[in-house]
């Protein structure tokens, strides 16, 4: 007998899972009837749903994190616990879901099989929730599992063309790389403590004497989820996949999906093998730094706007990356108690904000870049100048999303990019040292550096006037207009009045660092 | 707790992650990431006897027999893939695949 108690802060997730396999029916009656566009409706009505489930929760968890489990309690069983960090993320990954969905409804309206294509969009976003939900790794596994291989058949969805085969079929066997990663560092873990609980791994790692087995299964799990989220060694997959899906699909893999990998890196990194007596801070700071180093540079080269728009999305998990080696750094080497964890939740608060804004804008830059490409039918920036010109409200989100991520004052980029730098230059006045003061020289030349790219882009796509082939596009649908312009509004909203989420973010940053110290 | 076996797990994570890299054909290399998985399978299945001597935990055998599963829908959907590949390419030649640039 499953209490209903029990299932409440499961309710987005179920009410997705019937969502998704009511899906192919829908969409079949859809185009039986001819009324093609149910199936894309449908969808957005059900992470619609999913979104205001989650709403609902938040005033539970607000308190407290609410645990659930099935039949046998959490040592032996699986176990879910929604806190308000899985709460921020998993809102995210709705909403951006949500738009994405909206958009594709007009965006594919032309291909064929899009009853699998809607299906597998929602098992997606059920993977990515589930992930942030669960409190152990043998859920953590298999929701990860069901991401991972929904998005790849998604990037390989136009499996006549060949670049989303070949695209598809490098993801596929990079990230599964990662996957085997992951399933090797959870048998170490279970070798080592007996169990899958983060709870009781936290306990027993902390518990235990420092082994060298543990250094080793710290670098597993870069590995594991750092190819996922595009950390710099492993981010060659992600250039080629990302521009290969339908576009809709690409402002779900570079808006969310990657910051599904940053999640798990987070929780596994903060829960597990907590800062606070591992000294493994540094290599998170250099691979952050890395990362937003390369992807910079790669990002100038490109001529394909997906391309350059992906490349960037590696520039903003390296950012990322180094709030949470800000954090990781500071917990580790410092002895002084109260003020450490206020520079660690500031950093952390900067990671956490810096994916919020990136998830709206990398989203809306995608969507937007998909109504061009929709008009257009090319993908190279030198075929579509002045194309904002002649759709006006794309043309304003698209410059509104570019100019929020590169950071101009009163947008949001700027807020959560300044938080990451300030809390680099607090964590030096705490810890002193070179490691630092490099840091922050880091951060701030590759945040002007992409204000470069970001500008030139302004500048051609839209300020120019358009030639004769752009001429002739028509506006996109109202379907794909409205998605960009709740992102664009919310990009504005969150950069004029940074209050209105920080205080959430403040108190998701506090949840995880007090994970730490418990 | 006998470690010997330990010895054939690192084995078999060789040959798995030589056959990805160095084979050509991406059959090959589909049948190196199934060799991983279940190198990784044993590895936990020879875990899973260290923290309760001659107990035996149903955690690990469960998460293997998922692990299973999900293992098979990969490769499943990776033939997919290499079919497509087939059909449009003509070859199942890895090198082939080279028309992204890096």
């Amino acid at each position: 007998m499953v209490m209903w108690e029990q299932l409440r802060p499961l309710y987005p997730l179920i009410s997705l899972l019937v969502f998704t396999f009511l899906t192919p029916i829908i969409t079949y009656f859809g185009r039986t009837r001819n009324r093609k566009y149910v199936g894309g409706i449908w969808v957005s009505l059900s992470f619609l749903v999913a979104l205001i489930l989650l709403i609902t929760l938040y005033k539970d968890v607000v308190s407290q994190p609410i645990k659930s489990y099935f039949v046998v309690s959490p040592p032996l069983g699986v176990e879910f616990k929604v806190d308000l960090l899985s709460l921020l993320f998993s809102l995210v990954f709705a909403f951006i879901g949500f738009c994405s969905a909206l958009s594709s409804i007009r965006y594919m309206e032309e291909e064929t099989g899009l009853d699998t294509y809607y299906m597998l969009f929602q098992l997606m976003v059920l993977g990515m929730i589930g992930v942030t939900f669960s409190n152990d790794l043998f859920n953590l596994f298999v929701f990860w599992e069901i991401m991972c291989i929904s998005s790849y058949v998604l990037v390989s969805f136009r499996k006549y063309h060949w670049e989303a085969v070949e695209a598809g079929f490098k993801y596929l066997i990079m990230s599964s790389f990662g996957s085997v990663a992951l399933l090797l560092l959870i048998s170490y873990l279970y070798g080592v403590a007996g169990t899958l609980n983060f709870d009781t791994l936290h306990q027993i790692v902390t518990g235990s004497k420092e082994l060298p087995i543990y250094y080793f299964l710290i670098g597993l799990t870069m590995v594991a989820f750092g190819i996922k989220a595009a950390v710099v060694p492993f981010h060659t997959w992600l250039a080629d996949a990302h521009p290969a899906a339908p576009t809709p699909i690409s402002a779900m893999l570079s808006g969310v999906v990657i910051k599904a990998g940053v999640f798990a890196l987070l929780k596994t990194y903060f829960v597990v093998f907590s800062p606070a007596y591992f000294n493994y801070g540094i290599m998170i700071l250099v691979l952050g730094i890395l990362t937003m180093t390369v992807a910079n540079l790669m990002a100038l080269l490109q001529e394909d706007i997906k391309r350059l728009l992906a490349y960037s999305s590696i520039v903003n998990i390296g950012f990322i990356v180094t709030g949470i080696g800000v954090a990781a750094y500071v917990l580790s080497s410092s002895f002084y108690f109260w003020e450490t964890m206020d520079v660690a939740v500031f950093a952390v608060i900067g990671a956490l904000f810096h994916f919020l804004n990136h998830a709206l804008g990398k989203g809306l830059l995608f969507l937007c870049s998909g109504c061009f490409i929709h008009e257009l039918k090319t993908r190279e920036i030198a075929k579509m100048f002045g194309i904002g010109r002649k759709m006006p409200w794309t043309g304003f989100s698209f410059s509104v999303g570019l100019l929020g991520l590169g950071g101009v004052p009163p947008l949001n980029g700027f807020w959560s990019k300044l938080i990451i730098i300030w809390s680099a230059w607090l964590a030096y006045k705490q810890v002193g040292g070179l490691a630092m003061p490099i840091t922050i020289a880091f951060l701030v030349f590759n945040a002007v550096f992409a204000v470069t790219y970001y500008v030139r882009l302004i500048q051609l796509l839209v300020v120019r006037e358009p030639e004769q082939e752009v001429r002739r596009a028509h506006r996109p649908p109202a379907s794909m207009v409205v998605p960009l312009i709740i992102l664009a509004v919310s990009c504005i909203v969150i950069g004029v009045y940074p209050g209105l989420v920080l205080g959430f973010i403040e108190s998701s940053a506090k949840v995880l660092v007090n994970l730490v110290l418990r | 707790m006998d470690f010997s076996y330990m010895v054939f797990v690192v084995l078999l994570l060789g040959l798995g992650v030589f056959c990805i890299i160095s084979r050509k054909n991406m059959i090959r290399i589909l049948i190196g990431l199934s060799i991983l998985v279940n190198a990784v399978n044993l590895n936990f299945i020879l875990l899973s006897t260290v923290k309760s001597p001659g107990l035996i935990d149903p955690l690990p055998h469960a998460f293997v027999v998922t692990a299973i599963v999900v293992d098979g829908s990969l490769i499943a959907v990776a033939l997919a893939l290499v079919l497509s590949v087939y059909k449009i390419y003509g070859t199942l030649d890895v090198r082939k695949l080279r028309r992204l640039k890096w």
